[in-house]
């Protein structure tokens, strides 16, 4: 039986991102339920990290399990890339050249690519996310055995002309979200291509319980990096305005990495392990998710299954198609409608607990991982008997 | 393919979130009316780029029009009060506020040039729009090619077929563009009297003593088969329009109202003695070119001889007349281009000889006089 190939620019047990764990935990259940499964990346620690040096040593690797094959990186000029990229991220458009000149620098590996030239008949690939290297070169070598799961979001990156040969080659995409395959469809022509809505799974059946949380405060709670791309500055100044609006004792807790200049009503936590994260979420009041950039957003998939309601950007399509068919939540599109939804989940703790209940509901009907698994197995072996 | 929708949640309760957010809606409304200055609060906090079409240049006009008006704060404004007092107190204040308000008007001044040069890199921008565009083009016909090459590749086979539609294509579009005009009336116009061309061609006709019967290409009005005939020597005219050849059979000579290409195609190989072709290659494109010169040497009899006589790139004179007169001319042949080509086809020899020499009074110095050459190959 052929293996599954899991290629991703970076793999640890414990390193963070959503990509990275979503192929993580793939990978992991994937090799449960008997699909043979590996993992192929870079000896680069993790994205926080510097994308020249070799972390690991070169080599096979195992892990929980699975076989981790790390291959050296092949070092990039990082002025360059920075240059092109900041261009990219103010919303200029690059020629051609100047795009494959970001995807040489961009964090890559040769080794890599020639071992699925050379193996590329004992796997399918799936490469992840889309934004790197090691996915657009590798899914060069053999497209018509490579998969996508690209974790696609509305930025500058996914209007690079390279990604239009990337998606519209390749032999099939794996979407997290019905929003992010309408997000694709409109920017690529994937009439030839096969794919589908399988989503992220999440563990369930926790034994959690509220009352464990260390904070004697009522709060809501922000989880994932506090990054610039992630809107938790909008997030965190809303909150100090409302603060000032509407006097309470309520904070706002952020957990994650990254670090923010805060004042006294925010209270970083940092990286947490996940049992505390669990606890957090389930004492929280709610959690905020202002991100505009997700392609699945499993932090509020999480705060449902502790039955919390949540609050989305309503800019998102993603989160709020989410909201919308869970009835499992509130958006906003500004501060008005921030302060009074807000407003409207604090005060109303019945209705917030009702939405908390059918978000929980949401989540359990859509995506446990053997609802996950279960459409992956049926949409890949028909896909492998045509 | 399998398709798979989040199965939403059926709405039990009394209460569905739309309508929570009718009444957010509401509030928010009115909250914003209360108080608009949150909003702008809240705007200044979209720090990451999320619209990315949007002008740059909004604000900058803005302060820019501040900066001007504004430059020098020792002007007051006509309904200023206490004008008389302030002014004196101003007056004063200049040993302190010269200087600074000569800093402000210089500063202006700058951004006011900067601004004026950013204007005229729109027009530039728009340009790499374009480049892009095609760029992006280039790439998708590097695919092209590639596909092209393969094919290739793999039905080799499909080579020489190839060259027999592009000549079929050729065919058409001479056909279409002979159409319109009336020949006879065209050759008197552009290519002369037919005393004159007589005249031109003369020098030729010994070139073809024992090696006939001659076969003229694309002959026109048959001069050169009736220099032949005065000689005695046997020719054999060929002419693609029916008005031509009926003009040249009038005058009792032998002619196959036929495409060159054509007539060519159905002779033997190695089985053509003369082949005489005047002011032809001047007609055709280059894929055309190489197939026409191919041809020929693919018919012509070993011992046989053919003369391709054309207009003179070498002499300036032509640009001014012949060449462009002629609006059926695609370009002119450099002679020794010509030549090379005979020798590269495998002719055993090919020379070159000028003709129709330019009057003394207006030649130009250093370029050639002749506006006519001929190439003289044998097989």
């Amino acid at each position: 039986m052929q293996k599954l190939a899991f290629v991703i620019p970076w793999f640890g047990l414990d390193i963070p991102g959503g990509a990275e764990s979503h192929c993580r935990e793939m990978v992991f259940h994937l090799n449960g339920r008997g699909f043979p499964t590996e993992v192929l990346t870079t000896c680069v620690k993790e994205f926080a990290s510097n994308w020249n040096r070799n972390y690991h040593a070169p080599g096979a690797y195992r892990e929980g399990g699975i076989t981790v094959r790390r291959f050296g990186v092949r070092p990039g000029n990082h002025e360059v890339f920075n240059a092109l990229n900041r261009r990219l991220l103010r919303g200029e458009e690059l020629t051609v050249q100047e795009e494959l000149q970001f995807m040489r620098e961009i964090v890559n590996s040769d080794e890599l690519l020639r071992f699925i030239e050379t193996h590329a008949r004992d796997y399918f690939f799936f490469f992840m996310p889309y934004m790197f290297g090691t996915t657009f070169w590798g899914s060069q070598v053999c497209p018509d055995r490579s998969f996508l799961i690209p974790c696609l979001h509305d930025e500058p990156y996914a209007r690079m002309t390279l990604m239009r040969l990337m998606f519209e080659k390749i032999r099939a995409i794996l979407f997290n979200s019905p929003a992010e395959k309408a997000l694709a469809e409109s920017l690529f022509d994937l009439s030839q291509v096969s794919s589908i809505v399988m989503g992220e799974g999440l563990e369930v059946g926790f034994n959690i319980s509220p009352e464990r949380c260390p904070l004697e405060y009522p709060f809501i709670i922000y989880a994932g990096r506090k990054d610039q791309t992630k809107n938790v500055d909008l997030l965190v100044r809303s909150f100090e305005v409302y603060k000032q609006q509407c006097p309470s004792d309520l904070r706002l807790v952020l957990i994650g990495s990254g670090k923010l200049p805060l004042t006294g009503d925010c209270i970083d936590l940092g990286f947490v392990d996940t049992e505390e994260k669990n606890t957090l979420l389930s004492a929280a009041r709610l959690l905020c998710q202002p991100s505009v950039h997700e392609s699945f957003s499993k932090s509020i998939m999480e705060s449902w299954l502790f039955a919390r309601p949540v609050l989305v950007h309503g800019d998102c399509d993603v989160t709020r198609d989410h909201v919308q068919r869970s009835q499992g939540g509130l958006y906003f599109t500004d501060y008005y409608q921030f302060e009074a939804a807000l407003d409207y989940l604090v005060q109303n703790e019945d209705e917030a607990a009702e939405m908390g209940q059918r978000g929980r509901h949401y989540v359990l009907q859509n995506y446990t991982w053997d609802k996950v698994l279960g459409r992956f197995e049926q949409w890949f072996s028909s896909l492998r008997s045509r | 393919m399998v398709f798979f929708t989040p199965v939403a949640i059926v709405q039990s309760a009394p209460m569905s979130i739309e309508e929570v957010m009718d009444e957010i809606r509401r509030r928010a409304a009115e909250r914003k009316k209360a108080h608009p200055e949150l909003e702008s609060a809240f705007q200044k906090l979209q720090a990451y780029p999320k619209r990315i079409s949007d002008s740059p240049w909004g604000d900058l006009d803005v302060h820019l029009h501040h900066a001007n008006l504004n430059f020098n704060p020792t002007q007051l404004a006509p309904e200023t009060r206490f004008q008389l007092i302030k002014k004196l107190v101003l007056r004063v204040a200049r040993i302190y506020t010269h200087g600074q308000v000569e800093y402000n008007a210089a500063v202006a001044r700058t951004l006011n040039a900067m601004r004026l040069w950013m204007g005229e890199i729109e027009p530039l921008k728009k340009l790499r729009e374009e480049v892009q565009k095609l760029s992006q083009e280039q790439w998708e016909i590097i695919d092209l090619v590639r596909n092209l090459n393969r094919i290739q590749l793999e039905e080799s086979a499909i080579l020489p077929k190839y060259n027999v539609h592009q000549l079929n294509l050729i065919r058409a579009e001479r056909r279409a563009a002979g159409t319109f005009l009336n020949p006879l009336a065209f050759a008197e116009e552009f290519r002369g009297s037919e005393a004159l061309v007589k005249d031109k061609q003369r020098p030729y006709v010994e070139l073809f003593h024992h090696h006939e019967p001659v076969t003229d290409l694309a002959c026109g009005r048959g001069e050169f088969l009736e220099l032949l005939k005065e000689a005695g020597l046997e020719g054999i005219g060929v002419e693609q329009s029916p008005a031509l050849a009926n003009y040249v059979r009038s005058k009792g000579l032998q002619v196959v109202q036929q495409d060159m290409f054509n007539y060519l195609d159905e002779q033997e190989n190695d089985s053509m003695a003369g082949i005489f072709a005047a002011q032809i290659i001047e007609h055709l494109d280059w894929p055309a070119l190489s197939c026409f010169l191919a041809s020929i040497r693919q018919k012509l009899a070993p011992g046989g001889i053919v003369v391709l006589e054309s207009i003179n790139p070498e002499c300036f004179n032509i640009y001014a007349e012949s060449l462009y007169i002629d609006p059926t001319h695609v370009r002119p042949y450099h002679p020794r281009g010509i030549q090379f080509l005979c020798q590269n086809l495998g002719f055993l020899s090919a020379e070159t000889r000028y003709g129709s020499p330019v009057p003394e009074k207006n030649r130009i110095p250093y370029y050639s006089p002749y506006q006519d050459y001929a190439v003289i190959a044998r097989r």
